[in-house]
């Protein structure tokens, strides 16, 4: 089942303190998804994207307002909690697919059960049959390095659901990706979804990108367009 | 005093060190080694000769005259010192290197025809190898230098720079014992007294070498040999011993011991030897030095009496006594550290050039403090 | 780089900063790491030979001093030159020549257990040709130096002891203590200034009768004429040589000091090794923290080499980091060096004069030499590891943006090739094992541990790999996820932790391979001292303060030690020095009789020590230890030239028997034949034997009170020889446990700086952890468990090569250089505790480095790329 996610006005400043005035990235953001939704954040860049996401993924806190995820407020976890929280509930794919060079494919997907605690070969079997949903059943022992971009944004995408979260976030998932090889990575996203009830928040540059979700959000100099 | 002299022989040390240590020497023990000469006892020859070992202070001193075929005419002397450190026996010590005795040596000679004089030192003290002198008989020796009587004859050897003296002396007269019995006064006090015993005439034969050339060489020696407790009296502060060898068979031996004053003391005395042996004792009265010139050394600054005409009335003897080389000064700097004068004179009828003989003269006492002779 | 390019230049100039230098300011923990690394393998090195030389110039000094003005030094070749060598010499003096004889002793100054001096007996007369003195204060009686009881002592002697002229000093020497008066302080100039001044003269006819030499002499010194030309001095030589009694050798003073320097050499050589060993992990520094420069910046050369900056200039540019950390580290080392240099003084000159010169002071002098040589090694050594690194730069691709994944890759294919190329060094450190010594120094020994520690750390990426691939589920179903993670990042930077795990392998096969060969080597010896010493006490020579015992025991005293009531038996042994073929040896003696009676010297080969010296002794046969065997190829049934009073004596080999005791070789007799030899009294030692019903403790009164105010012997039971025996073993190889320290604390330096790196560099990998929900606290443990994997294969590793490398040291190395037959013996309990230690250091050196990756600031890490 996916995450209802309430944002009251947020707002993230960096520097500052003491007085002097930080730079906000985001100012006032409002938002309620509905479990299961599939969401595109559209923006230029510098729009205050990633920081949402960063907020929503209890990456970072915000510096007023408040976050929910499914009825939780995200600044009164304890760090276990938000680790837990990033662990199973909120998953991340990003830009630059952040694989662990050092792990093969299958490794890779596996660390996030293995992190939750999930015996060796259960994760194995798991993390093996995540592959074949993303279409990488061949590429198990595959290193980063030997993948092309659109497989690795793949065994990203099966890493992240490979603790069946409820939310996924997103940051630009096709930005390193030719038009083509993003297309199909995204309609991939888009049915691995559907399938699972997940609630997704994509961050993109790209209406094209954009296209594939259900509702689209504007940002502009850290506040949503109404 | 010798004494001092001889501490100084220490390369060691310097003289004012050695003054300092003068007064240990004094005291004789009475079980020690040394003893006062005994006046009773007779010598007896060729025995006496050797080494005396209970006398702190024995000297054996030749001198002479050589000619070598060619013309040329040398002047020589050669002495040996010892002088006991250690008044304990012999028993006392086990090592052979036990420094009872300090061992000197000088080797000086004239070059007549070249106007020269060398000098050679040696100092060594008890041990092996280096020098002794033997008990039993004449036998002395530093280094390579030697003296020793074989069967009646000296024989003779010193080197120094590439020169060498080797010589057989044949003793022309028996041993003259100077003063009563050899006992020879040399001040008022009981101790300055020694034995001195000579053999005034050596026919002498042998090879001079310089250059790498040797030459034979025959002359004239004189052996002078003295040994006792050491002491020449307080108040002596130098003398002036004369020896010819006269050309009519007689030899004469004279010292003067100077007083404070450079005035002779009563302690002077001579022996006059005719020419089938007999010793003739000769007091102070018998005798006078007049000195006719002075020469001034230019390596001590001493000023020394350069000329002498002794008159003897009693024997018949008037002679005047002419250096052959005015500088035959002995400035030592490593073993007595004494500077005296030592050299080869010729003998003439006063106020002539008509030859009487010739002789050999030491003069100490002369260069200072620093520079006293053996005995004083 | 050539100043005649100023493309080059230009370039170089311009890289620096960027590269280099704002670099070096933002990683300032790691710049400081890297420069105490190199300071402290620089330190090591100087410390070393400064202390090594301040040894070796004390004893050359003192060989200097004493001979003085000597052309030719006349030396006994056993135990004294006989003094009419002086009468066969006597012609020197004639071709102007000074001879000066000596007596050379050692004695206890003031009390037995007082300062240790050497004694000068000359001939103050002759002695003013070959010698130099000056005194200090004006002798009140000069001609008393030449009484039986005086001395001139230096003034630093007289006022380290507060003495003054007419003082008494009281020497001990053979067990005999004897009062002297002070004659004199001389100044320290010249003679005076041997041994540190730590030196008495006095009378040579005094010092013969003192120390027991009436009729020999230790020594002539001859002083040439002046002016003589080299063939003349040769010709001197030959002649002087001509004329010696049998016994006596003449050469140049140098050949004294070579002869000192032979018998140190060993000792140096091993010391030097084992100071090598500290640069290689110094140099690993300087590798370790250049590679890592490199592969952090890739991205930035790949961009200035995109804007036109030359291969060359980027080459020079890292080749450059690398002499300017050179530089620093070894300034900050040598500084630093000269520090340690007292403390290894006290170590080296400790253990050096422990075997050699008892009486040397050394103290430290600073060579500037030597300096120079630590800094230079220390800047070369750092050029030369910056060499790789700086290809590497050198050979990035212009806007290269390589992953890192992709550059480890390379990495890896690499692996196979560096294994085979260990592999075969590790065949030929075997083969090395092989030849015998070179030049009398174990030279392929040391060849083959080198080989060793090479091969098995070109082996070491194939290990992590191969150990990673193997250990990974297991490992995970163990310790959980963080051991994959530390897995990961283990062959993920290979390079970087394969050379920290070969660093902590070289340093641990260092120690353990010392440790197991000094574990068997002691444990050998307290088996041997268990056989050997079967006596009940045993008597030396009181000693001075620094340990071995000098002079010869009086034969009145061992006869008043056989009167004891309750003595059963008595055994004098007494030794002296001799050389064969210029290398020292010792010829000593025995009562075969009372070796046969008790048989407590094991032999070599197993037979019966009974049989064996009793037959030796009806046949007046000889006994060699196995270090004079093995050192001078000598097999039983041969024969032994002896110098004896004689002349040459040939002796036949009856047997050869086990000593720890010394390395020099020594040559047994019986008593009664070697008396016959050499006319020599006394005894070195004596061990005693007590009646049954007489204890130790009880024998040792008696013994004690019947020698009490007559002679200053010491006394040992049993019990306390077997301790002191292993104290003084443990105090000889304490340097070596000090050098081990040293050089595994800059391995775990090394484990912490690799660490501090790798952190530092995969901080968005870390962040990515984190994002995915992995805690702070595992990701400390991750670190943590690298750190254990490092350490852990490092100290396997390092076991497995300490292994090979202790049986060359112990079967090749220690045979060849001394001669000892050792067992191993591996002291389990030891390594066990010093792995485990190692361990325990790399978690702690993990820990910074743990806390570090903790505290990523994860959104800031994944901004970056």
């Amino acid at each position: 089942m996916g995450a209802r996610v309430i944002a009251e006005s947020v707002t993230k400043s960096y520097g500052g303190g003491r007085g002097a005035a930080g730079v906000d990235a985001l100012l006032g953001v409002s938002l309620a998804l509905e479990p299961g939704s599939f969401t595109a954040l559209l923006g230029p860049s510098g729009c205050g994207k990633s920081t949402l996401l960063n907020l929503l993924g209890g990456l970072d806190r915000p510096t007023e307002g408040r976050v929910f995820v499914d009825g939780k407020d995200l600044a009164t976890l304890s760090e276990d909690d938000r680790d837990a929280y990033r662990r199973k509930t909120a998953a991340t794919v990003f830009q630059f697919f952040n694989l662990l060079p050092t792990m093969t494919a299958l490794e890779n997907v596996a660390l996030p059960l293995l992190l939750e605690g999930v015996s060796l070969a259960d994760a194995d079997v798991r993390a093996a049959r995540g592959l074949l949903d993303v279409g990488l059943a061949d590429k198990e022992h595959a290193y980063p390095y030997e993948l092309s971009g659109g497989q690795l944004q793949r065994v990203a995408v099966a890493r992240a659901l490979a603790n069946e979260p409820a939310l996924l976030l997103a940051d630009e998932p096709t930005g390193n990706l030719d038009s083509k090889t993003g297309e199909q990575v995204l309609a991939l996203v888009a049915g691995l979804v559907k399938e699972r009830g997940i609630t997704v928040v994509m961050a993109t540059h790209s209406a094209e990108a954009a296209a594939h979700a259900s509702r689209i959000l504007r940002l502009r100099d850290g506040r949503l367009e109404p | 005093m010798l004494r001092i002299a001889i501490a100084a022989a220490f390369t060691l040390f310097t003289f004012k060190e050695i003054l300092a240590s003068d007064s240990r020497i004094e005291s004789t023990k009475a079980n020690g080694r040394f003893k006062p000469l005994d006046p009773k006892q007779s010598l007896s020859f060729p025995r006496d000769h050797g080494s005396h070992d209970d006398a702190r202070v024995e000297w054996w001193y030749v001198t002479g005259h050589l000619d070598t075929r060619s013309g040329k005419r040398i002047g020589y002397q050669l002495t040996f010192f010892r002088t006991g450190i250690a008044d304990e026996p012999r028993s006392a010590r086990a090592s052979a290197f036990a420094a009872r005795d300090l061992f000197l040596a000088h080797f000086a000679r004239t070059d007549v025809q070249a106007g020269t004089f060398r000098f050679a030192e040696r100092i060594h003290r008890t041990g092996v190898g280096a020098a002794f002198a033997r008990e039993d008989r004449l036998c002395v020796a530093n280094e390579d230098w030697r003296l020793e009587e074989v069967g009646g004859q000296l024989v003779l050897f010193a080197s120094d720079g590439g020169e060498e003296i080797s010589l057989v002396l044949t003793p022309e007269k028996p041993p003259v014992l100077h003063g009563a019995d050899g006992l020879s006064h040399k001040g008022p006090e009981s101790e300055a007294v020694s034995r001195y015993v000579s053999l005034t005439r050596l026919n002498s034969e042998g090879w001079w070498t310089r250059g790498g050339k040797s030459e034979a060489v025959t002359g004239l020696s004189w052996f002078d040999h003295e040994w006792g407790p050491g002491s020449i009296g307080k108040d002596t502060t130098g003398w002036d011993w004369f020896a010819l060898h006269l050309l009519d068979g007689r030899d004469l031996m004279l010292y003067r011991m100077r007083g404070p004053a450079g005035s002779p003391t009563l302690f002077s005395a001579g022996t006059l030897v005719e020419k089938d042996g007999r010793a003739i004792p000769i007091g102070a009265s018998d005798f006078t030095i007049e000195e006719t010139a002075r020469w001034k050394s230019p390596a001590s600054g001493a000023s020394y009496p350069a000329r002498w005409v002794l008159r003897v009335p009693r024997a018949g003897v008037a002679a005047e006594v002419v250096p052959l080389v005015k500088d035959q000064e002995l400035v030592t700097g490593k073993s007595t550290r004494v500077t005296y004068w030592e050299g080869a004179c010729d003998v003439t009828v006063p106020g002539s050039s008509i030859p009487l003989g010739r002789a050999y003269v030491e003069m100490t006492g002369y260069a200072g403090t620093g520079g006293l002779g053996a005995f004083r | 780089m050539t100043a005649s390019s100023p493309g080059l230049r230009c370039g170089f100039r311009s890289l620096i900063g960027p590269l280099v230098l704002r670099p070096a300011t933002k990683d300032r923990l790691r710049f400081l790491l890297t420069v105490s690394g190199i300071a402290v393998g620089v330190a090591t090195i100087a410390a070393i030979r400064l202390a090594n030389a301040s040894v070796l110039s004390s004893f050359s000094d003192t060989v200097d001093f004493v001979a003085g003005k000597a052309g030719i030094t006349v030396l006994a070749d056993g135990p004294g030159i006989p003094e009419a060598a002086l009468e066969r010499l006597a012609w020197l003096r004639r071709a102007g020549a000074t001879l000066a004889p000596a007596i050379t002793e050692t004695a206890a100054a003031g009390a037995a257990d007082g300062e240790v001096v050497e004694v000068l007996g000359i001939d103050p007369l002759a002695d003013a040709a070959a010698r130099e003195y000056s005194f200090a204060s004006e002798a009140s009686d000069i001609l008393s130096i030449f009484e039986k009881d005086s001395v001139l002592v230096t003034s630093v002697f007289a006022e380290r002891n507060h003495l003054h002229p007419g003082d008494f000093l009281p020497l001990v020497a053979g067990g005999v203590e004897r009062r002297f008066r002070v004659a004199a302080v001389l100044r320290p100039t010249g003679a005076a200034r041997a041994a540190s001044g730590s030196i008495v003269f006095m009378d040579l006819a005094v010092a013969q009768e003192a120390f027991g030499k009436v009729g020999r002499l230790d020594r002539i010194d001859v002083v040439l004429p002046p002016g003589l030309s080299g063939d003349d001095r040769a010709r001197f030589e030959e002649e002087i040589r001509a004329s010696l009694p049998p016994g006596t050798t003449a050469g140049r003073p140098e050949r004294r000091t070579e002869t000192v320097d032979r018998l140190v050499r060993a000792f140096r050589v091993n010391l030097s090794a084992l100071g090598l060993i500290a640069l290689l992990v110094g140099m690993y520094f300087v590798y370790n923290t250049l590679s890592i420069s490199v592969l952090r910046r890739r991205t930035d050369i790949g961009t200035v080499r995109a804007l036109g900056a030359s291969k060359r200039s980027v080459f020079a540019v890292f080749l450059a980091e690398g002499l300017a950390l050179g530089v620093l580290g070894s300034a900050a080392g040598t500084a630093l060096g000269v520090a340690l240099a007292k403390g290894a003084l006290l170590l080296v000159g400790g253990t050096a004069t422990e075997l050699y010169l008892p009486s040397a002071h050394p103290a430290l002098h600073l060579d500037p030499l030597v300096l120079l040589l630590a800094f230079t090694v220390g800047v070369a050594s750092s050029v030369l590891s910056a060499l790789a690194p700086a290809l590497e730069a050198a050979g990035v691709e212009p806007a290269a943006t390589m992953r890192h994944g992709s550059v480890e890759a390379a990495r890896r294919r690499r692996t196979r090739p560096l294994a085979l190329v260990g592999s075969a060094l590790l065949v030929l450190a075997f083969l090395a094992t092989r030849p015998g010594p070179l030049n009398g120094l174990p030279l392929f020994g040391f060849v083959s541990v080198f080989l060793i520690v090479s091969g098995v750390s070109l082996l070491a990426p194939a290990v992590v790999t191969f150990a990673a691939a193997r250990l990974d589920r297991p490992a995970l179903r163990l310790f959980g996820v963080e051991a994959r993670l530390a897995r990961a990042n283990l062959t993920g930077s290979l390079s970087r932790t394969s050379v920290a795990v070969a660093a902590l392998t070289m340093a641990l096969a260092m120690m353990v391979s010392v440790a197991v060969m000094v574990g068997s080597f002691r444990t050998t010896v307290a088996t041997w001292v268990g056989q050997t010493l079967a006596s009940d006490l045993f008597l030396s020579p009181a000693s001075g303060r620094s340990g071995p015992s000098f002079g010869r025991i009086p034969d009145e005293a061992i006869d008043l030690v056989r009167a004891v009531p309750g003595v059963d038996d008595v055994d004098p042994f007494l030794a002296f020095s001799a050389t064969r073929n210029g290398v020292p040896f010792t010829v000593g003696s025995g009562l075969f009789a009372f070796i046969a009676k008790h048989g407590n010297l094991p032999l070599v080969d197993g037979r019966d020590t009974r049989v064996v010296f009793t037959e030796a002794l009806g046949k007046d046969e000889a006994m060699i230890s196995e270090p004079f065997a093995e050192k001078f190829r000598v097999k039983v049934g041969e024969l032994v030239e002896l110098p004896t009073d004689r002349g040459p004596v040939q002796v036949r080999v009856a047997g050869i028997y086990t000593d720890y005791s010394n390395d020099r070789g020594t040559v047994t007799l019986d008593r009664a034949h070697f008396q016959r030899l050499w006319s020599l009294a006394g005894a070195s030692s004596v061990a005693v034997t007590l009646k049954d019903g007489v204890s130790p403790e009880e024998g040792a009164r008696r013994v004690a009170a019947a020698l009490r105010g007559r002679f200053a012997l010491r006394v040992r039971t049993n019990a306390t020889l077997r301790k002191i025996v292993l104290r003084i073993f443990d105090r000889t190889f304490a340097v070596t446990y000090a050098l081990e320290a040293v050089a595994l604390a800059v391995a775990v330096l090394g484990v912490f700086n690799t660490l501090t790196a790798l952190v530092l560099e995969r901080r968005r990998e870390i962040g990515l952890l984190r994002v995915l929900g992995t805690s702070a606290a595992r990701v400390k443990r991750a670190i943590r468990y690298e750190a254990a994997a490092i350490g852990g294969l490092g100290a396997g590793l390092g076991a497995l090569a300490g292994g090979a490398m202790s049986l060359v040291l112990v079967h090749v190395i220690n045979r060849q250089s001394f001669g000892w037959t050792i067992a191993m013996h591996t002291p389990w309990g030891f390594l066990a505790a010093a792995l485990g230690l190692v361990l325990l250091a790399t978690l702690a050196a993990a820990s910074r480095p743990a806390s570090l990756a903790a505290a990523t600031d994860v959104a800031a890490a994944l901004k970056e790329e």
